[in-house]
C-alpha cells in the first residue's frame, strides 16, 4: 500500500510540471499584452499609456526577459511556497486565491451532500421498486438530469424561485461561518444545480450496483423470509453499492472542487472558477497560473485519494 | 455660508426629529446606510493607478483634485482656492485651502500636492495621469498652501485635465512607494467619505468622513457590493438587497419611464458614452473613401439606438450632441439613405467579399453588431462578426489588424480631445489614440492651430473645419450617444449625477444623497 | 465530464461485437426507450440538413418593433431580443450544433485512438509517458483552454473543434488502451507474431476491431457531450460569434430579459435537453446490445 501511494505520488509530478508548462505558455500565446490590460481602462475607451510607461513596467515585471528565465523564476518561487503577485491587484496571488477558495469549497460541499441526499433513496428506491412507477419516475428524473443543461436548470430556477415567487435571492454570497441562514438562502439554488448534475448519473450507478447485489443468492433467500431481514440485506447491499460509487462521487467532487465556472458566473458566485475567468480577461499571468495550478493540484489528489480509499474500501480491487 | 446652511440643518434635524411631519420629507435626514451596486469590482488601491472607470468613479468618494467642475461644465475651487496663469500659459500658481484634513486627520499642504505630481510624472509608477500632465514639467512648493506648475509648452486644457480625478488626486506625502508594488490599502484623501474595508467579491465599504473640509455627507456609510450582471444588479434593486444601483439595463430603465414599475426613481447620465463605427483607413477594403460612405449611407442608425438601447440614447453625428456649442449644424453628415449606399457600393468596385466587423464583448456589442449586420445585409453587404474579448481586442486595434469595428467614446470637456485622436500616428501598426490609422496633413494642421488659439469664437471657426474634414473623410461614423442610469429605491433622496455619470461628482452623489424611511 | 465516471467501469471482453450490427438493430428496436433516442437523433439530423427548407423565417433578419414576444401564430415559438424568429433559429441551430460535435468527435477519435492504441501496445515508457500526458490534459481546466483559443482565434467553429476536441481525446485514449491491453496477450496476437507480421498489421487488424463496441457508445454519448460543451461555452460567450443560431448563444442572449419573457430562454433550453437525451438514450442502448450486464432495463 505505502509502496503504490508513494508511486502514484511519484507519478504526479510529471504531471504537475506538464500542467505548468502548459499554462505558463498558454497565457503568453493569448494576444493581449498584460502590461496594457493592467494600465487600461474600459472597453469603451481608449488606452492612453505612453510608451515611456510601457517600457517602464515592462522591465520592472520582468516581461523583457527570455521566456525560460520568466518560467524558471516562477516555478522556483513556487517551490519556495510563492505565486507572485498579481498584475492588476498588486496583491498576492496566494491571498487571492484563498480569498474565493472557500466560497467554491462551501458550495462543492452544500452540492455534494444534496446531490448524495437526491441520488441515494432514489437510487435504492428504484432497485428495490425495480419497474414499478416509482423506478420510471426515479430513471426518468436521471435521464432529464444527465441531459439538462446545468445553465437552463439554473435560469429556470432563477425565474421560478426568484423572479415569480420571490423566496429565494437570485444571487449573492455570505460566508457559513459568518451567517449560515443567508448563506443557506444564496447557496441553494447552485446547490441544486451542480447536486443535480451530480445526482442524475449517480442515481443510475446506484441503482446498477443495487440491483447487482441484490441478485446475490444469499439476498435472494434473505429477502424471502421478510421484512425485518429485509432491511438488513438493504443495508448490506447499500454499503457495498456505496463502496462501488466512492470512485463516481470522487471524480465529481474533484470537478466541483475546480469551480463551476457556469454555476459560479449565473449566480454571481464569488469562487475560484469566476476568479479564473476573469484573470484571463485581465490577463493577470500570475492569477491565471496560480488558479490552474491549484485546480490540477486539487484534481489530482482528489483522483489519488479516491483511488486510494476505494482500494482500501474494496481490497478485491488489483493495483493497475 | 455653506457652514451656516449645515448648522441650520442640524436644527432643522433636532426639530423635525421632535414634532413636525412635513418637513420631514422635505429636508435632508442625516444618518443611515446607503448600498450602491456597482457593475465592476475594484482592482487596486493605488488612488493614481487606474485599471477601470468604476475604479476612478469609487475614488471619488475617498480621493480629491484640484479643482472641480460644476454641471455647467464651469471650473471651480476645489482643494485649491483660487489659481493664476501667467500670460505665456507656462506657469501655474494654486493657493491651496487651508485647513484641509485628510482622513489620518493631518492637514493638506502643497508638499502632499507635489508628491502626488511628481509620482504621476514618475513613468515607473505607471500612473494613469501620466499622459494628462505630459506637458508639466515640473512642481514647486512655493510656501505651505501655495504650489507652482511650471510647464513645458501651454496646454489651454491643464486647469480643464486638473478637475479629472483621473489625472490625479491630493494624497499625503510619501503614502506611496515608487514602482509596481502597491499598497495593500488607500492611502488617506481628503474627500467626503473614508476608506473603511474591502471584502474583495462581496463588498467595499466607506465612512462618512466628519472632518471633510466642505458639506459633509448626510449617510453614515456608504457599501458597495459588486454584482456583474446587470439584470441581477436590477433584480437585486427590486428585491431591496440595494438600495442603487448603477447602469441599469435599459429595458428596464424604459418600464420605469413608463410608469409599469413602481417604487423606483432614476438619475440619467445623459452622456456617459458614445458609440461609433471606426474604419481601418490604411489597409483594404476600407481605405476606399467610397466604401467607407456606402455604409456610413446604409446604417439607420435610429435602430441601433433603438435596440440596443431601448430608445432612451439619441443618434449623433458629430462628437457633440445637437445644440451643443461644439456642434456644428450647418456641416452635413450622410444620412440613411439605402439606395445612395447602393450607389456607392457599386462605385466603390464592391463585389460581396466579407467584411468583418469587430467588438468587444461587453453589454451591447453583440446587440450592435447583430442589428448593423443586418442592415448592411439589406443593401447586399456581407458582415462577418467578431466579438473579442477586450485584451484581445485592443492588440488588433493598436497593431491596425481589423477591417472595422464598434468603438466607444467618453463624454468629452472640449473638442480637442475629442478630434485630436485622430491626428497622425507615428507608426501605423503600434497606434494609440488614433485606432484608425486616419492620417492627414490639413487635419493635423488644423488640430495645431486649435491647440495655440485661445480666443472662443476663433476657436469655433477652426473646429468647424475641423469637423468638416473629419466629417468628409469619414475614418469614423458617428453613431449615438448613450446614457446610463442610475436607479434606486424611491427612499433614497437628493442623489444626482453628472452627464459621465460618476458616483461622487461635485456638489451632488452620494454625499448628496440621504435616505428617508 | 458527467460520463467520464461511467467510462471508468472496465469494458467487457468484445466477443458480442461480433454479432453484428443486425443484431444491433434488433435489440435497439426491442428497447423502446432506445428507438426513442433514435428517434430524436434522426429527427435532428434532418432538420440540420433541411434546415432552409423547415425554417418559416429569415434566421436572421432583425425586427426591432417585434421583439420579445410570446408564441403566435406567425411565430410559433415567439421572438428573440432582436425579433427574430424563435423557431427559425433553433432549426438553424440544429444545423450549428450539428458541425461543432462532428469536428469535435471526429478530432478526439482521431487523435485519442492512435494514441491509447500505441500507449497499450508500446507499453514500459512510452505508454506511461503518454498517459501522463493524458493525466495532464483531465486535470488541466478545460475552460482555459477555451478561452485561450476564442480568444486568440476570435471565436467560430476550428476553436471549438480543439477545445472540444482535445479534452475528449484523454478519453478515447484510455477505452482503446484499455482493449489494447488486455488483447495484447491472447493467443490469437501472439500466433500472428508468430507468422511474422508487423506489429501495425497485428495493432490495425486484430486488436482495433476489439475496441470498436466501446467506441461506439463512447461515440454516441460524446455527440451528446460536445452538444452541451457547445452551448455551455457560447452561453458564457466562449463560443460562436453572435449572430450565429446556437441553442446556448441564444439562450445567453435572451438572459438579461428572463424576466420580460422567460418564454425565450425556455425553447432552446429544451431542445438542448431534448438532444442530450436522444444520445444518451442511443447510447444505454448500444451499451445494452454490447454489454447486457451493464446496466439492468
Amino acid at each position: 500500500m505505502i509502496r503504490y501511494i508513494i508511486q502514484r505520488l511519484l507519478q504526479l509530478i510529471p504531471v504537475l510540471i506538464l500542467v505548468s508548462v502548459a499554462v505558463f505558455l498558454i497565457v503568453r500565446i493569448i494576444p493581449g499584452d498584460p502590461v496594457l490590460v493592467m494600465l487600461g481602462i474600459d472597453p469603451e475607451e481608449r488606452v492612453r499609456i505612453s510608451e515611456e510607461q510601457y517600457q517602464a513596467l515592462r522591465q520592472q515585471l520582468g516581461f523583457d526577459r527570455p521566456i525560460y528565465i520568466q518560467y524558471a523564476n516562477w516555478v522556483s518561487k513556487i517551490v519556495q511556497g510563492d505565486l507572485g503577485l498579481s498584475l492588476r491587484s498588486r496583491r498576492p496571488v496566494f491571498e487571492i486565491i484563498f480569498e474565493r477558495y472557500p466560497a467554491t469549497i462551501y458550495l462543492a460541499v452544500t452540492a455534494l451532500f444534496t446531490g448524495l441526499a437526491i441520488a441515494i433513496p432514489m437510487g435504492v428506491i428504484a432497485a428495490i421498486r425495480q419497474n414499478t412507477k416509482v423506478d420510471y419516475a426515479a430513471m426518468g428524473f436521471a435521464l432529464w438530469g444527465i441531459a439538462m443543461p446545468n445553465f437552463w436548470l439554473a435560469l429556470m430556477l432563477i425565474v421560478l424561485f426568484s423572479l415569480k415567487l420571490g423566496w429565494l435571492p437570485s444571487i449573492g454570497y455570505a460566508s457559513p461561518l459568518e451567517d449560515p441562514f443567508r448563506f443557506l438562502q444564496h447557496a441553494l439554488l447552485p446547490a441544486v444545480v451542480m447536486g443535480t448534475d451530480l445526482a442524475a448519473p449517480l442515481t443510475r450507478y446506484i441503482r446498477a450496483e443495487m440491483l447487482e447485489q441484490l441478485k446475490q443468492d444469499y439476498v435472494r433467500t434473505a429477502w424471502a423470509k421478510g421484512l425485518p431481514s429485509r432491511m438488513v440485506i438493504v443495508k448490506h447491499a447499500l454499503k457495498n453499492s456505496l463502496i462501488a460509487a466512492v470512485t463516481v462521487v470522487g471524480l465529481q467532487t474533484a470537478q466541483l472542487l475546480g469551480g463551476s465556472t457556469i454555476v459560479e458566473t449565473v449566480f454571481s458566485w464569488p469562487g475560484v472558477g469566476r476568479l479564473l475567468i476573469e484573470a484571463i480577461y485581465s490577463r493577470d499571468y500570475p492569477v491565471v497560473q496560480g488558479s490552474v495550478l491549484l485546480i490540477a493540484v486539487t484534481y489530482v489528489f482528489i483522483n489519488l485519494f479516491v483511488d486510494i480509499v476505494y482500494k482500501w474500501l474494496d481490497p478485491r480491487i488489483k493495483l493497475e | 455660508m455653506r457652514k451656516g446652511f449645515v448648522l441650520n440643518l442640524a436644527l432643522v434635524f433636532l426639530l423635525t426629529a421632535s414634532s413636525s411631519l412635513d418637513a420631514a420629507s422635505a429636508e435632508p435626514k442625516r444618518g443611515g446606510t446607503i448600498t450602491l451596486a456597482i457593475s465592476k469590482e475594484l482592482a487596486l488601491m493605488n488612488p493614481l493607478v487606474n485599471t477601470s472607470s468604476t475604479e476612478a468613479r469609487i475614488r471619488e468618494l475617498m480621493f480629491e483634485p484640484l479643482l472641480a467642475r460644476d454641471l455647467k461644465g464651469v471650473i471651480q475651487p476645489r482643494l485649491a482656492e483660487s489659481w493664476e496663469v501667467s500670460k505665456d500659459g507656462k506657469l501655474y500658481t494654486f493657493r491651496l485651502r487651508r485647513n484641509v484634513k485628510f482622513h489620518n486627520g493631518k492637514e493638506m499642504t502643497a508638499d502632499d500636492a507635489k508628491f502626488a505630481i511628481d509620482y504621476t510624472l514618475n513613468p515607473k509608477n505607471g500612473a494613469y495621469g501620466f499622459d494628462d500632465l505630459k506637458a508639466v514639467d515640473r512642481a514647486e512648493v512655493v510656501d505651505k498652501y501655495t504650489l507652482r506648475i511650471h510647464m513645458k509648452s501651454h496646454n489651454p486644457l491643464l486647469l480643464t485635465l486638473l478637475t479629472d480625478i483621473r489625472s490625479f488626486s491630493v494624497i499625503p506625502k510619501e503614502s506611496l512607494p515608487e514602482g509596481v508594488r502597491k499598497p495593500t490599502t488607500f492611502p488617506p484623501g481628503t474627500g467626503p467619505f473614508k476608506f473603511v474595508e474591502w471584502q474583495p467579491g462581496q463588498r467595499i465599504v466607506f465612512e462618512r468622513f466628519a472632518d471633510y473640509w466642505g458639506r459633509k455627507a448626510w449617510v453614515d456609510r456608504v457599501i458597495m457590493r459588486e454584482i456583474g450582471d446587470a439584470t441581477v444588479r436590477f433584480t437585486a434593486l427590486q428585491a431591496g438587497d440595494v438600495d442603487i444601483i448603477e447602469r441599469t439595463p435599459y429595458e428596464w430603465v424604459q418600464q420605469i419611464v413608463e410608469g409599469k414599475i413602481k417604487g423606483i426613481g432614476f438619475a440619467k447620465a445623459a452622456r456617459a458614452g458614445a458609440r461609433n463605427i471606426e474604419f481601418n483607413v490604411v489597409d483594404p477594403p476600407f481605405n476606399n473613401k467610397k466604401l467607407r460612405l456606402a455604409i456610413a449611407y446604409a446604417l439607420d442608425k435610429k435602430e441601433i439606438m433603438q435596440a440596443a438601447y431601448f430608445g432612451l440614447a439619441d443618434t449623433a453625428d458629430q462628437r457633440f450632441p445637437t445644440g451643443h456649442y461644439w456642434h456644428f449644424p450647418d456641416v452635413p453628415a450622410p444620412q440613411f439613405d439605402p439606395n445612395k449606399a447602393k450607389a456607392l457600393l457599386k462605385e466603390a468596385g464592391y463585389k460581396g467579399e466579407t467584411l468583418e466587423l469587430m467588438g468587444n464583448r461587453g453589454e451591447v456589442a453583440d446587440i450592435e453588431g447583430a442589428t448593423i449586420q443586418a442592415q448592411l445585409k439589406r443593401v447586399g453587404v456581407k458582415v462577418e462578426l467578431k466579438i473579442l474579448e477586450r485584451a484581445s481586442a485592443l492588440e488588433l486595434r493598436r497593431q491596425g489588424k481589423y477591417m472595422f469595428k464598434l468603438a466607444g467614446g467618453s463624454d468629452y470637456p472640449d473638442p480637442l480631445p475629442a478630434y485630436v485622436e485622430y491626428v497622425c500616428e507615428p507608426n501605423p501598426r503600434n497606434r494609440r489614440l488614433n485606432e484608425s490609422g486616419y492620417c492627414d496633413k490639413e487635419y493635423d494642421a488644423l488640430i495645431k492651430k486649435a491647440e495655440a488659439e485661445v480666443d472662443l469664437e476663433k476657436r469655433r471657426a477652426i473646429f468647424k473645419q475641423v469637423v468638416a474634414k473629419w466629417l468628409d473623410d469619414l475614418p469614423v461614423v458617428a453613431i449615438g450617444f448613450t446614457p446610463r442610469f442610475f436607479t434606486f429605491r424611491d427612499y433614497v433622496k437628493g442623489f444626482t449625477t453628472n452627464a459621465s455619470g460618476d458616483f461622487q461628482p461635485w456638489g451632488g452623489g452620494l454625499a448628496n444623497a440621504w435616505i428617508d424611511k | 465530464m458527467k460520463e467520464e465516471a461511467l467510462t471508468r467501469v472496465a469494458w467487457p471482453e468484445a466477443e458480442t461485437a461480433g454479432s453484428g450490427f443486425v443484431a444491433a438493430c434488433r435489440v435497439i428496436a426491442r428497447n423502446r426507450l432506445a428507438l426513442l433516442g433514435l428517434i430524436i437523433v434522426g429527427i435532428w439530423l434532418l432538420t440540420a440538413l433541411f434546415a432552409p427548407y423547415i425554417a418559416t423565417h429569415d434566421a436572421y433578419e432583425i425586427n426591432i418593433a417585434n421583439r420579445l414576444k410570446g408564441p403566435s401564430a406567425e411565430h410559433w415559438l415567439g421572438t428573440d431580443y432582436l425579433g427574430r424568429d424563435t423557431f427559425s433559429r433553433i432549426v438553424f441551430g440544429a444545423r450549428t450544433a450539428l458541425q461543432v460535435a462532428i469536428g469535435a468527435v471526429f478530432l478526439g477519435a482521431f487523435f485519442g485512438i492512435p494514441i491509447g492504441a500505441i500507449s497499450g501496445f508500446a507499453g514500459r515508457w512510452i505508454d506511461s509517458a503518454i498517459m501522463r500526458v493524458m493525466d495532464a490534459i483531465m486535470a488541466f481546466p478545460g475552460r482555459l483552454l477555451a478561452i485561450a483559443l476564442v480568444a486568440s482565434m476570435g471565436g467560430g467553429l476550428f476553436s471549438l473543434y480543439i477545445a472540444l476536441g482535445i479534452n475528449s481525446i484523454p478519453s478515447y485514449a484510455r477505452i482503446v488502451r484499455g482493449v489494447v491491453l488486455s488483447q495484447k496477450e491472447k493467443e490469437y496476437v501472439e500466433a500472428a507474431r508468430m507468422t511474422g507480421e508487423s506489429d501495425l498489421n497485428i495493432l490495425f487488424f486484430q486488436v482495433l476491431p476489439n475496441c470498436l463496441s466501446p467506441l461506439l457508445v463512447r461515440l454516441s454519448l460524446d455527440f451528446a457531450h460536445a452538444i452541451l460543451a457547445e452551448s455551455s461555452l457560447s452561453f458564457l460567450g466562449l463560443g460562436l460569434p453572435p449572430p450565429t443560431a446556437s441553442w446556448g448563444l441564444m439562450l445567453k442572449e435572451v438572459t438579461p430579459f428572463l424576466q420580460l419573457q422567460p418564454l425565450a430562454a425556455f425553447f432552446p433550453g429544451l431542445t438542448i435537453s431534448l438532444i442530450i437525451l436522444g444520445f444518451n438514450l442511443l447510447g444505454d442502448g448500444l451499451r445494452d446490445v454490447f454489454d447486457p450486464r451493464q446496466y439492468e432495463r
